[in-house]
């Protein structure tokens, strides 16, 4: 069967892209329908090349006739969440485009700080049972907001080390096992928040 | 020039028709019939060059599946510039050639029903069979009317209904029109390298390489003799490109092998490796170099089924450049499929094919720039609208 993909993903880097390919694996989304674009190299700096191609995207897809989703990830890198999703709103209204609107399947992802706060998070997390559990195993970090995870992700020890490559890391299949209870989904749904349960 | 190429009830051909150009590249889904239109062409253009008959060349199982006709159609036409000179000059021109193909699917025999040659508008050959003439009884020919350069209707002839007429044709002084159309069969180059085919022995001379690219050790020992200044632009291709350290191909005897070797000199050392100790890249870009040299030497068409497969990134735009660049400067004919988004973005807008079909249902073919067309003026590169599926849908 011929290939229509409907939903696009733009990450800032492999780690992002990761993330949005290990949710989509955990949720059985299946590959055929999503399509990652990343045509750009090196692991910092590339804020400005997915925010250029994210209006190109969006550029795309609203003079296409047929819209597909689009799922944008960008670290916040300290800028401030409201001041990154202003960036890419001034940038969208610069070029005559419409504002970012989830009716039309269009999602912003900023993890706060960076991915690989995220990604040290999820195995701390995974490994000690549930997002609400403080502990985890020694060998894995706490997540606070003094270190410099992407730091101790990509240059702790000279080199990647091989733990990012490993399941506890994998930020995106662990949020994608979440599974909202009724209520919780509910609540989250209204409040916003972190109402849900690691299965 | 192959200008135009029409099949129908040939697999997934059905009134299927293309046309091409100097550089021509064939794009679209997977399944969606590039291949078959080589194959298609291929089997058209051994028949014409008397590698097969209908028997091995058409089975029945070529026929269209949903289709219930039983009978074939293929046209092609050909345009070739002036050629030769003084009393031996011919002016180029258009030839169209048809050839109809009756089947009897039960018995899984078939029979050419009719084939026609035509210069200009201008009969070359003309046969058909009557349709009243029984499958089975008498011998299977059926007679064939000639006609001369001039135009000037010529002798009646029984031919072998397996066969084409055309390809089966004496030559003498008052045909050659018809010479020169089978001349560009018999240099037509159709690959579809499968490296791990091609064998560094042979035993004989082959006149023309196999699809595959299998028996390229025996059309090397045939270049080597016949066409020797196109193996030596193939080796300098080659020197300048993949293979640096390469001097020379040559063909060693081991009593009544012969086994095609690369020659290096490296530090002045001579070194000598057999065809098939060349990596399956290496083999590949050696038959392109080879297809490639030859092809131009001819003036002749190059078809090639993915010529960027088993090449490195560094090696494909390269080549590609250089068929599209032999193409438009007339040296030759490149007609090429490819999915490599390199070959997408370079040449699909101006000389693409798009071809697509239904689940089951016919090949069909657009021109890319069509398509492109319908979508919206972008950085995006075309490959990467093409990848998610989003030309085919318009």
């Amino acid at each position: 069967m011929s290939r229509a993909c409907s939903v696009i993903i733009v990450p800032e880097d492999a780690d992002h892209a990761a993330v949005a390919c290990g949710y989509l694996y955990e949720r059985n989304v299946e590959p055929r329908t999503y399509h990652v674009c990343r045509k750009w190299t090196g692991k910092n700096g590339n804020f400005d090349r997915a925010r250029a191609w994210f209006i190109e995207e969006v550029r795309v897809q609203v003079r296409r006739a047929v819209k597909a989703g689009l799922i944008v990830l960008i670290d916040e890198d300290g800028q401030g969440l409201e001041a990154r999703r202003q960036q890419l709103t001034a940038e969208l209204s610069q070029a005559g485009l419409p504002a970012l609107d989830p009716a039309q399947g269009r999602l912003l992802v900023i993890p706060v700080r960076n991915v690989e706060t995220w990604m040290v998070w999820a195995a701390r997390w995974q490994a000690a049972g549930g997002p609400r559990s403080p502990a985890g195993p020694l060998g894995y970090p706490t997540v606070d907001e003094t270190h410099d995870y992407k730091r101790w992700l990509t240059r702790g020890r000279g080199r990647i080390p091989p733990e990012r490559r490993l399941a506890p890391f994998d930020l995106g299949r662990a949020i994608g096992r979440l599974k909202p209870r009724a209520a919780a989904a509910r609540a989250t749904a209204r409040l916003g928040g972190d109402s849900e349960t690691l299965e | 020039m192959l200008t135009r190429f029409h099949a129908d009830n040939f697999k997934c051909l059905q009134n299927f028709t293309i046309e091409f150009d100097t550089f021509t590249l064939l794009t679209g889904p997977n399944g969606s019939g590039k291949s078959t239109v080589l194959e298609a062409l291929r089997s058209v253009a051994n028949l014409l060059a008397q590698r097969g008959n209908l028997e091995t060349l058409f089975p029945t199982a070529s026929l269209t599946r949903w289709d219930n006709r039983a009978e074939q159609v293929f046209e092609v036409d050909v345009r070739t510039p002036n050629t030769g000179e003084g009393a031996e000059a011919l002016a180029g021109g258009n030839y169209h050639y048809a050839l109809r193909i009756g089947y009897d699917r039960l018995r899984r025999q078939n029979r050419v029903v009719e084939e026609r040659l035509a210069f200009e508008d201008k009969d070359l050959y003309r046969a058909s069979l009557d349709p009243n003439t029984p499958q089975t009884s008498g011998a299977p020919s059926f007679r064939a009317q000639l006609f001369k350069d001039s135009g000037q209707r010529g002798p009646e002839v029984m031919m072998d209904w397996l066969y084409s007429g055309v390809a089966r044709i004496q030559e003498v002084a008052d045909n050659r029109l018809l010479q020169r159309f089978r001349r560009f069969f018999n240099q037509l180059v159709i690959l579809g390298i499968n490296p791990d085919s091609v064998s560094a022995e042979t035993r004989a001379d082959e006149p023309m390489i196999d699809f595959n690219g299998g028996n390229f050790a025996g059309w090397l020992l045939h270049l080597l003799s016949a066409e020797g200044l196109a193996c030596r632009e193939a080796e300098r291709s080659l020197k300048d490109g993949l293979l640096p350290e390469l001097a020379l191909f040559q063909l060693e005897a081991e009593g009544s092998l012969r086994i095609a070797k690369a020659v290096f000199q490296v530090n002045g050392k001579e070194i000598k490796l057999r065809l098939d100790e060349l990596s399956a890249g290496q083999r590949a870009i050696v038959i392109l170099e080879h297809a490639l040299a030859v092809a131009k030497t001819w003036g002749g068409t190059l078809i090639i089924d993915e010529p960027a497969n088993f090449l490195g990134l560094t090696e494909i735009q390269p080549l590609l450049h250089r068929l599209h660049d032999a193409g438009t400067a007339g040296q030759l004919q490149a007609i090429i499929t490819s999915h490599h988004p390199m070959s997408i973005d370079l040449f699909a807008e101006q000389a693409g094919r798009w071809l697509e079909r239904a689940a089951l249902g016919p090949t069909r073919c657009h021109q890319v720039a069509e398509r492109v067309e319908r979508l919206p003026d972008s950085a995006m590169p075309l490959s990467e609208m093409v990848a998610r599926g989003w030309a085919q849908t318009g």
